[in-house]
């Protein structure tokens, strides 16, 4: 067992908590995982990536150019910029949710994404997880709708494993509304 | 049944990086906030035991973990790269004087400048100042190499750097948890001939330091830090930190070198190697820094020919410089893209002045952290940024070159903290008629938040007092001290087009907290009325990332809005209001 993920968005979605979930997840299924995020700068309103590679020896935190069995994008625009990671045919959980940069005319953003990577070959799953956050009360559980999504298709962990690692990530109150948000993605 | 639980966790790099001092028994440990290293202090604050704290600047933290470690305390120093340049006039003597209990300096680098302004190479630091450096691969290395570099520091009485880099210091892995070493604190006595370095003792310990370079000479070549791991024999790289990790998932067929010792190199172990395999290559990130010693052995090898120098050598590029025949094939569509920077944050209340600064058309020397995101246009409003406090130096620089340009300073209070007030005192004592302003947002935010003099706060959680900012510039003797609410663009504007005319200095102090630090949910909500909104989009030009252009209006995108109400107050015609809720 070996693979790769990256997950994608803009600096203050969860990002790197869904991706904290995810390797607690692995670990707990006696894998390894490394793991590689951005701090700082880069997480203020800006384009943030995190690479997750999982197997029964893992040493690379960061990815190669398409080796990626699967993408998170938290948004739309971001699915794009980090395609190359992902390999061909490789499956996109993608959040209907576009945010043109600041200071750019919403002209210039692209159409049709989802189509778009369909035609380039890759597996879409595309569900509207910030609507779906907004409904239960709290847009920060975005991550977990889209976890949830993720786990219909993830070759690891049962439904008891992504609870267990929900677990470890979130407490109280953030942990019942996480876990509600998961089963919603998972359908 | 359940899965027993390991002794393991998955832990951030520098969450392994303070498990391994606490595990080595440090008790004093001091830094300055600075990505990427930032989250060492902070996780190692959790432990109770450990006396942590921060620092004003790197210099501070670096002598104060030097204090601890002379009088016998394990002692730990956390900064980024260009942090030990800050502190290197400490580095550099303590590495004649020693130490007694053990120190150890943790230094992150950043390769590929993801949050620097530079990219320099800490190596460097070991071989100028002939200590001894440690170069952990990743997150189990990272607790593993501190705990040693303890060990080491008090074997060879020397301070130990570690360094990290961006990929070390923030990516995940499995590290196994050891238990805290029970370490009793040291006797202290009175050594002037080792402590005290006058001429005519520092003549001694520089011979010491010479003799104690050999035998880290012998020890490097006995340690399992550097290892040789033979497959391969056609090709051999020698290599260390993160980029082992790379080469060992593009490569596992060659040979490696693995140095887990940056400096100093154990020569014998890499002739040993060299003449193992066939073609040699050296893979370090940054500067030739083991290249030029191996070419200096007389030693025919591969390095900068093969690999750049300049950014971050990914496994990407390891494939593109090495290994073109393993390239995958992949998608990219980056025709489509746009660019989507790092921006000041929607409700920024330090966004409006870097406006009015720019209508007034002054020349805005800035600082290091969070201010430098009002760069880029829209808002491009700096002139200048060098490194920390230098706002306020290059401003009157600036000022003596051409005395008619209105000349600003701006900086936020942590880098007005940590080396601003040097400058300032120059200001008053040399009658710079500069303006000095300090964006006081009452936290170190570009690193995430930590407290630092001026907040009132310390590491630990605990209250302390709360350095008085203005107070201080009337202290050093500034002539003209304002306060103002930064939520006050007409008021700041005001006390701008005063201070312009005056012919002395002036030092302006503009409160506003960060964003972050509120408590999320606003109660306040602003919407535009379509019907007044005549689309001139003198709104976006302070930058602000909730506002969006419709087709012929603006709009405010709720989830970004912070409600600071700037865009009310830049709307030329009332068409930003404020929602009843």
């Amino acid at each position: 067992m070996k693979g790769s993920m990256v997950l994608c968005g803009v600096g203050g979605m969860g990002i790197l908590k869904a991706s904290e979930v995810i390797a607690h997840l692995v670990v707990q299924e006696g894998l390894s995982v490394r793991q590689s995020e951005v701090h700082g700068m880069a997480q203020r309103g800006g384009s943030v990536v995190t690479h997750l590679r999982y197997g029964e020896e893992v040493f690379s935190p960061l990815l190669f150019r398409g080796e990626a069995d699967f993408m998170v994008a938290f948004e739309e625009l971001e699915a794009l910029r980090y395609l190359p990671y992902l390999r061909r045919g490789g499956t996109v959980i993608l959040n209907r949710l576009t945010m043109c940069p600041p200071g750019f005319d919403p002209s210039r953003y692209p159409k049709h994404i989802p189509e778009t990577l369909e035609n380039a070959g890759f597996t879409v799953l595309a569900v509207p997880a910030t609507d779906i956050a907004l409904e239960l009360g709290d847009i920060r559980v975005t991550n977990s709708v889209l976890l949830g999504v993720l786990s219909r298709v993830f070759p690891v962990g049962t439904e008891h494993s992504w609870e267990k690692a929900l677990q470890k990530a979130f407490r109280g109150k953030a942990l019942d509304l996480n876990l509600e948000a998961f089963w919603r993605g998972r359908g | 049944m359940e899965k027993q639980s390991p002794p393991w966790r998955v832990m951030l790099g520098n969450e392994a990086f303070a498990r391994g001092a606490y595990e080595g028994g440090v008790e004093v440990a001091a830094g300055y906030p600075g990505t990427p290293s930032t989250e060492i202090l902070e996780f190692l604050s959790h432990y109770r035991e450990v006396h942590s704290r921060w620092c004003p600047n790197e210099k501070v933290a670096f002598e104060v973990a030097a204090g601890a470690a002379i009088g016998g305390k394990r002692a730990l120093t956390t900064m980024k790269h260009v942090g030990l340049n800050v502190a290197s006039d400490a580095l550099m003597t303590l590495a004649y004087t020693g130490v007694n209990a053990g120190f150890v300096a943790i230094v992150a680098d950043d390769p590929g400048m993801h949050s620097s302004q530079n990219e320099q190479d800490t190596r460097n630091y070991a071989f100028f100042a002939k200590v001894p450096c440690l170069e952990p691969a990743n997150p189990a290395e990272a607790r593993e190499f501190v705990r040693l570099a303890f060990a080491i520091s008090e074997m060879f009485d020397t301070p130990v750097l570690v360094r990290s880099t961006t990929r070390v210091s923030h990516s995940r892995g499995v590290v196994e948890e050891g238990k805290r070493e029970s370490v009793p604190t040291r006797r202290y006595e009175k050594r002037a001939e080792k402590f005290v370095m006058i001429p005519a003792f520092a003549r001694e310990r520089r011979k010491v330091l010479e003799e104690r370079l050999k035998a880290l000479e012998q020890w490097v070549e006995e340690t399992p830090l550097n290892r040789i791991e033979l497959r391969d024999r056609k090709m051999g790289i020698i290599t260390g930190g993160v980029l082992y990790e790379y080469l060992r998932e593009v490569a596992p067929e060659v040979s490696v070198l693995k140095l887990g010792v940056s400096f100093p190199l154990p020569r014998r172990k890499i002739r040993e190697f060299a003449s193992q395999v066939t073609e040699l290559f050296v893979l370090e990130e940054l500067d030739p820094v083991w290249e030029r010693e191996i070419r200096a052995m007389g030693i025919p090898v591969k390095g900068r020919e093969v690999f750049p120098g300049i950014g971050e050598i990914t496994p990407d590029v390891l494939i593109e410089c090495l290994f073109p025949e393993k390239k995958r094939d992949s998608v990219d569509l980056s025709h489509l893209l746009i660019p989507r920077p790092p921006t000041l944050c929607a409700g920024c209340p330090h966004r409006g002045v870097f406006k009015v600064l720019r209508d007034m058309k002054a020349v805005v020397c800035g600082d290091i952290g969070c201010y430098t995101l009002s760069t880029l246009p829209p808002l491009s409003a700096m002139d200048t940024c060098l490194c920390m406090g230098a706002s306020i130096s290059v401003a009157e620089g600036i000022k003596l070159a051409h005395p008619e340009l209105f000349v600003v300073a701006a900086l936020g209070d942590s880098t007005f903290v940590h080396a601003g007030i040097p400058p300032l005192i120059d200001v008053v004592y040399n009658k710079t008629p500069i303006v000095v302003l300090v964006l006081d947002n009452g936290t170190t935010a570009m690193t995430g938040g930590q407290d630092h003099p001026a907040t009132g706060r310390t590491l630990m959680g605990e209250e302390t007092h709360r350095l008085d900012l203005a107070q201080l510039a009337r202290a050093v003797g500034v002539p003209f001290v304002e306060t103002i609410s930064a939520y006050e663009p007409k008021k700041i504007r005001g006390v701008l087009e005063k201070v312009r005319e005056l012919s002395e200095p002036a030092f302006v102090l503009i409160q506003g907290p960060c964003q972050l630090k509120k408590p999320r949910g606003t109660v306040r909500r602003f919407r535009v009325r379509e019907d007044r909104c005549r689309g001139c989009f003198v709104c976006l030009s302070a930058g602000c990332p909730a506002l969006a252009k419709n087709a012929k209006t603006v709009v405010i995108v709720p989830e970004r809005c912070n409600a600071c109400g700037l865009c009310r107050e830049l709307c030329p015609f009332a068409a930003i209001e404020e929602e009843k809720v």
